[in-house]
């Protein structure tokens, strides 16, 4: 979750405006190279935003179903174009796969950057002919996925042509993924995927001169492993999460976190409560996600993570 | 069920002007008394309003005067009560807002006015009536209201039904009690007695100032799981519907309720869609329709099945391929959908347009209107700001030729079915004198920008008008801007 925060600080935001003539709800000619980056950037700020509306505000009334329900159609949809494109390269096992007891998701995500190793295929039509509906399979079904190699293609009925080739994958990647493990052996859903983005953020630095360029590779695979994740199925306010249910990592991480790029442009939050972002502390972080999950939210439960390393990261990321 | 009376003047699109009173400010702490819900009655004397704060204010038409026949009639107050509080929700720990989503008003049947009225959870029947008598004498307690000394009043004697003796006493025998003060009517020193005699009388009605009173009749609670965003009352007079997010119900007046349309998944995680709009049709009280967030409509017959899971027609049009963007399921979302009164057409409002649909065509609608189409290349920010999920609604006007959906800079559009003319207008009070007529506005989308135009970047989106409504017979029109009410009628 950092990194989303950190995508939506006040750099990330002046460098939205920078190409906001470019992003806004056009359509991209999949020719043009500079608008395939547009549009992965424009698709990667969407994602970015509709999270941070599902977890991030904290209702004293009841969220509005309707619009739960869109954003998650959103982030359905983003994540299903990207598998989408995933499917389109050839495979490439991972050298080193975790042996430990990992959730599915985890396993799913990693075959995920894998993909990224090799350059990309990109057939040069793309039809769209599956409806729209046969594609929002529900998201433990993602766990039976298997990698389609066929060239023929299909995807949902919004999507545009795939993203341009990306940078292929560092070999510190997988290294620092296994310390992640080492440090967590059992890790929940919700660890994995904040591991996989303080390992990215750790990896990240040496290879990124500008932590702040959102479109770095490690960023948009980080997006791309918190991508496969399955979508929370937050609608009944008591259900409990496999995104959610365990909230150690995300505790930690956001103990020390200066908040203040919480505090929105008041341009941009034009309506109520609802869109207001007040600096949060990680307990009033935590006491949103609470209705989110039917378990009960321990602040101070101990993480076995090396705190030297945390805050490494964390100086990293803040630029400090 | 009466037909609706003809629209007494040809609608014009303007000029519109102002009524003295135009500007109503609702009087209520800062935040609570955005209006949030507007609607005239069926013959177009009252016009309710509901505000986030839970309160509903009525006002009511002034009779035109013969001596002044130049003065049309204004609206006044006519009533103010608060028809929900806020609750909460003890087994999610979550606050249920008193804000009214919804009121509608059920046709006259007697001298009190009925309406309905619901927040997210709970739909309730206020009876409206006026009170211009009231009774004055009572002898049990006097005028204050305060409760008489029971020991003070007397008894009526023998003598007085004619048995008894001749004493030369009064005809009313005092009660033995310390001495008391007079107070208040009716009271007669007797000579030589101790306390005061009250005489017994008959209450009577005496005219008073008309006070309004609205009581509450019915309240139909604990039936909806999600958020209630619709009513209707159904033409038979008997029934309504009430639709949250994902179920509808149909309710007997008599409080009994029925779930008619059902669209919960069995797994939530499957939940794509909900329900966003519902209406019956006018006239055929067994035909209904609801919107959804996928830009689609249903229309549903009760006649075929008690749950009306499967829709008689299904009105949907194909997506232009050269808009989409990732935004577009979100601006087909329906925040809408109204018939025309003759129920021969149903109306649509998504984020940025206005579509009228013929009935018996359901692959596409008929007419489709850019409200405002300058927003479509800002979609991300909107989305951002969650101005992309404001829930604008649209009117008819008593003929059906025009309709009218509201915008952001508290601009509102009217459309002329017929002339295919358009117009932008602004509800504000620095823009507006009384008995000024309204000047059309323009937003200027690129180029140069004229001199009264207005800029997309310059467009305050905080101020939206979500909710106008039409007079059922004249060129009368109320409009929302947040806590202001406007009304404006045809010159």
């Amino acid at each position: 979750m950092l990194y989303f925060i950190y995508m939506l600080g006040k750099g990330g935001k002046r460098k939205f405006d920078e190409h906001e003539d470019g992003l806004e709800g056009k359509v991209v000619s999949p020719t043009d190279g500079a608008s395939k980056v547009s549009y992965t950037l424009q698709r990667q700020t969407i994602f970015n935003i509709s999270l941070m509306k599902l977890y991030n505000h904290r209702p004293l009334t009841e969220p509005s179903l309707q619009k739960t329900v869109l954003i998650n159609n959103m982030l359905r949809r983003i994540q299903e174009e990207l598998k989408q494109e995933g499917s389109l390269r050839p495979m490439f096992v991972a050298a080193s796969q975790p042996a430990d007891p990992l959730s599915d998701n985890f396993r799913e995500a990693q075959p995920a950057f894998s993909h990224l190793a090799s350059p990309p295929l990109l057939p040069a039509d793309l039809v769209s002919t599956m409806p729209l509906e046969s594609c929002l399979t529900p998201a433990s079904l993602l766990e039976d996925d298997t990698f389609c190699t066929s060239p023929a293609v299909q995807h949902d009925g919004p999507t545009k042509p795939p993203p341009p080739a990306l940078q292929p994958v560092k070999d510190s990647f997988s290294s620092a993924l296994d310390e992640i493990e080492e440090l967590c052996p059992a890790p929940t859903s919700a660890e994995a995927v904040a591991a996989e983005s303080a390992a990215d953020d750790s990896k990240a630095q040496p290879s990124e001169s500008n932590i702040h360029k959102p479109e770095g590779l490690p960023e948009s695979r980080t997006a791309e492993s918190k991508l496969m994740d399955p979508l929370p199925g937050n609608f009944e306010i008591t259900a409990s999460t496999g995104f959610l249910t365990d909230l150690t990592l995300d505790d930690i991480l956001f103990a020390d976190i200066d908040t203040s790029m919480y505090d929105f442009d008041p341009c941009t939050t034009a309506t109520g409560a609802a869109s207001k972002m007040a600096p949060v502390s990680a307990d009033e972080l935590l006491k949103t996600l609470a209705p989110y999950s039917s378990q009960p939210v321990t602040p101070n439960q101990p993480f076995k993570m090396d705190l030297t390393e945390l805050d490494h990261i964390m100086e990293v990321l803040v630029g400090s | 069920m009466a037909a609706n009376p003809p629209c007494t003047s040809a609608p014009r699109l303007q000029p519109f002007s102002q009524f003295p009173s135009s500007v109503l400010v609702e009087c209520g702490s800062p935040g609570t008394d955005i209006i949030s819900t507007v609607e005239f009655n069926h013959t177009g004397e009252l016009l309710a309003t509901g505000d986030k704060g839970g309160r509903v204010v009525i006002f009511q038409r002034e009779q035109e005067s013969k001596n002044q026949p130049h003065r049309r009639g204004e609206y006044n107050v006519y009533s103010t009560f608060q028809s929900h509080e806020p609750e909460f929700d003890y087994l999610k720990s979550l606050e249920i807002e008193e804000k009214i989503n919804k009121i509608r008003w059920l046709p006259q049947q007697n001298a009190a006015y009925f309406l309905l009225s619901t927040n997210d959870k709970t739909v309730k029947l206020w009876k409206v009536s006026e009170r211009d008598k009231r009774p004055e004498g009572y002898n049990l307690k006097d005028e204050d209201g305060r409760l008489r000394d029971p020991s003070m009043i007397t008894v009526l004697r023998d003598s007085l039904l004619g048995v008894g003796g001749s004493t030369g006493r009064a005809l009313w025998e005092p009660v033995r009690a310390s001495p008391m003060p007079a107070a208040g009517v009716g009271l007669e020193p007797v000579p030589g007695a101790d306390a005061l005699l009250l005489a017994l009388q008959v209450p009577v009605l005496r005219p008073m100032d008309l006070m309004v009173e609205a009581t509450p009749r019915r309240v139909f609670a604990n039936a909806h799981t999600y958020h209630i965003n619709s009513i209707s009352v159904n033409s038979d007079y008997e029934t309504y519907m009430s639709a949250d997010d994902l179920r509808i119900n149909l309710w007997n007046f008599e409080i009994t309720n029925q779930n008619i349309v059902d669209i919960k998944p069995a797994n939530m995680e499957e939940l794509t869609e909900v329900i966003t709009a519902a209406e019956f049709h006018p006239h055929h009280c067994n035909t209904f329709v609801y919107s959804s967030s996928k830009g689609t409509i249903r229309l549903c017959d009760m006649r075929t099945a008690a749950l009306c899971d499967r829709h008689a027609k299904f009105f949907e049009e194909p997506e232009d391929p050269s808009n989409r963007s990732f935004f577009s399921e979100i601006i087909s979302s329906i925040s809408d959908v109204k018939f025309s009164h003759s129920g021969r057409y149903i109306m649509t409002r998504d984020y940025l347009t206005v579509k009228v649909w013929d009935l018996n065509m359901e692959n596409r609608p008929i007419e489709t209107y850019q409200v405002h189409d300058y927003l479509r290349s800002k979609l991300c920010s909107l989305y951002e700001n969650d101005c992309i999920f404001d829930k604008f609604e649209c009117v008819w006007n008593g003929s059906d030729s025009v309709i009218m959906t509201g915008s952001y800079n508290n601009f509102f559009r009217m459309f002329d079915r017929n002339t295919k003319r358009d117009v932008t207008l602004e509800a504000s009070r620095e823009n507006s004198k009384p008995r000024a007529i309204l000047k059309p506005r323009k937003v200027c989308v690129g180029g140069k920008r004229r001199k009264d135009e207005i800029s997309v970047d310059s467009l305050d989106f905080s101020k939206k008008i979500l909710h106008t409504a039409w007079h059922p017979s004249e060129n009368i029109i109320a409009v929302a801007a947040t806590n202001n009410l406007y009304i404006f009628q045809d010159k």
